[in-house]
């Protein structure tokens, strides 16, 4: 019976991930655009913090660029469904990937070539949480290992680690006690780090000539703020582009996501006990989005950027598409984790 | 059951309207011009996207239409609302483009003019100044003849 219904949702999933690929497969044949002429410019390794994505970039027309982000996505993809499977039910796991995958608010991390960084930190980041929810120590080593790439493929991969211990302190806190790999995940967090930390810390603080924003830090923030949340939850109704106006939008909607921005970190604390899944999905996109407020750059958070958040919004939205069929809510999915069953 | 399969319907309508929006997406990055197109409709009050838009026609030699583009980036960062960013970075992008348009047009007065702007809201940059000098050296062709 288990084989069964395993082979079922293997079989679904391959649906899922084959009409992703249908749909996105005429993209091999796109050009290199905007900022695309970058790619493999710089020597591999030059740059420490994306070496990854450099080497994997290395060599690379249009065509097989488009095809690597591809690949990645729809691996992403079978990522998600394994992880909201972890967290909820496999029904959630297919309906997760299903959104991950065919929604148009993860396309422009697949269309862009340069976006190729955020795919690859978010592959690394599921790759580490599923790796480490194993509970064994090749899991662990794996984790070690994939959290390392995720900052070696672009700067903003150092939360990777972050998001592993969100997972795994929600999940599995039990397997947070064994100190020997808190204390290496620790390292690997420095490590990561380290990769990163020369460019990071000039970032702090940037001239507006080279790159940095003109807005003090409260504006910024606010605007950020504003643009994540146009990103994550108004972009159906007002399109998808490559260049969104987060200006245009200030004044009401500044002050309304801001208070909208309130009311969920609210909720995130109320509800860690009851439904812990949420907890974990407003953690994971505060983890996600939060190094873009911290370091301000002449340019607001773009779709691409949000492909990592996306993960638990796709989760999240996994939960309402299996509620909304089955007309009641998966009861794994708010039950507290420490009450379930292995 | 008949409310179960209404509620199918609907996500499977959902669906499709997911991957349609998707597939649509994928012909736009098929394009550079669709695809600052498609900015400058979402995002009409942004700068960047007409000036990139202008790049595109003056690329396709619609030179006409690269004019119209860049005005329309220069009225986008003349609003006092836009950040200083925009106003000179933005502004500064548009009126070199627009020079190097008015040069090939035959218009080298209008070309030197806003080549001067651009260089005065950003001083040391290398590309306006290349376009300066450039304009500067066919002008003064143009003015002996």
């Amino acid at each position: 019976m288990d084989c069964a219904r395993r082979s079922h949702r293997l079989l679904a999933l391959s649906v899922l991930l084959l009409v992703a690929a249908g749909v996105y497969l005429p993209a091999r044949g796109n050009p290199f655009v905007y900022e695309d002429d970058a790619i493999g410019a710089a020597p591999v390794w030059s740059w420490p913090g994306r070496g990854l994505t450099m080497w994997t970039e290395q060599g690379s027309d249009a065509t097989r660029a488009h095809a690597g982000n591809l690949l990645l996505h729809l691996v992403n993809g079978a990522g998600v469904a394994l992880l909201a499977t972890e967290l909820a039910t496999p029904a959630v796991g297919l309906a997760a990937a299903a959104v991950f995958l065919w929604h148009p608010m993860t396309s422009e991390a697949v269309l862009d070539a340069s976006a190729r960084a955020d795919l690859l930190v978010t592959f690394f980041t599921l790759l580490a949480i599923l790796a480490a929810l194993h509970g064994t120590a090749v899991g662990w080593l794996v984790a070690v290992a994939a959290t390392v790439a995720a900052g070696a493929s672009k700067e903003i991969g150092a939360i990777s680690p972050l998001l592993l211990l969100l997972t795994v302190w929600c999940r599995r806190p039990s397997l947070l006690a064994r100190a020997p790999w808190a204390a290496t995940l620790a390292g690997v967090f420095g490590l990561a780090l380290g990769l990163t930390g020369h460019a990071i810390l000039s970032w702090l603080h940037m001239d507006w000539h080279t790159g940095g924003s003109v807005f003090g830090w409260p504006t910024y923030a606010s605007l950020q703020n504003l643009a994540v949340w146009r990103l994550l939850a108004l972009v159906w109704p007002q399109g998808f582009t490559i260049d969104h106006d987060v200006l245009a939008l200030a004044g009401d909607r500044e002050f309304a996501a801001t208070v909208l921005t309130t009311v969920v970190l609210g909720v995130a604390v109320l509800a860690a006990r009851r439904v812990p899944l949420l907890t974990w999905a407003i953690g994971w996109v505060v983890i996600a989005v939060l190094p873009r407020f911290v370091f301000q750059t002449n340019e607001f958070i773009h779709e691409y950027q949000l492909v990592t958040a996306d993960v638990a919004v796709s989760v999240l939205l996994g939960v309402g598409l299996v509620s909304f069929l089955t007309w009641r809510t998966p009861e794994k999915a708010i039950r507290p984790w420490h009450q379930q069953t292995a | 059951m008949r409310w179960f399969l209404l509620r199918c319907a609907v996500l499977i309508v959902v669906g499709t309207l997911c991957v349609s929006v998707t597939r649509h997406r994928v012909q736009v990055w098929h394009s550079e011009l669709l695809l600052w197109t498609e900015a400058t409709q979402v995002s009409p009050e942004k700068p960047r996207p007409w000036v990139n838009l202008g790049n595109q026609y003056s690329r396709l030699e619609a030179d006409t239409l690269a004019e119209t583009a860049y005005h329309r980036a220069l009225r986008a960062a003349s609003r006092s609302e836009r950040s200083l960013d925009e106003l000179t970075l933005g502004r500064a992008i548009a009126a070199n483009n627009l020079a190097r348009v008015h040069m090939a047009q035959g218009r080298p007065r209008d070309a030197l003019r806003l080549v001067s702007e651009a260089q005065a809201l950003v001083p040391s940059s290398p590309a306006i100044e290349r376009t300066r000098q450039w304009i500067a050296r066919d002008a003064a062709i143009a003015f002996s003849h």
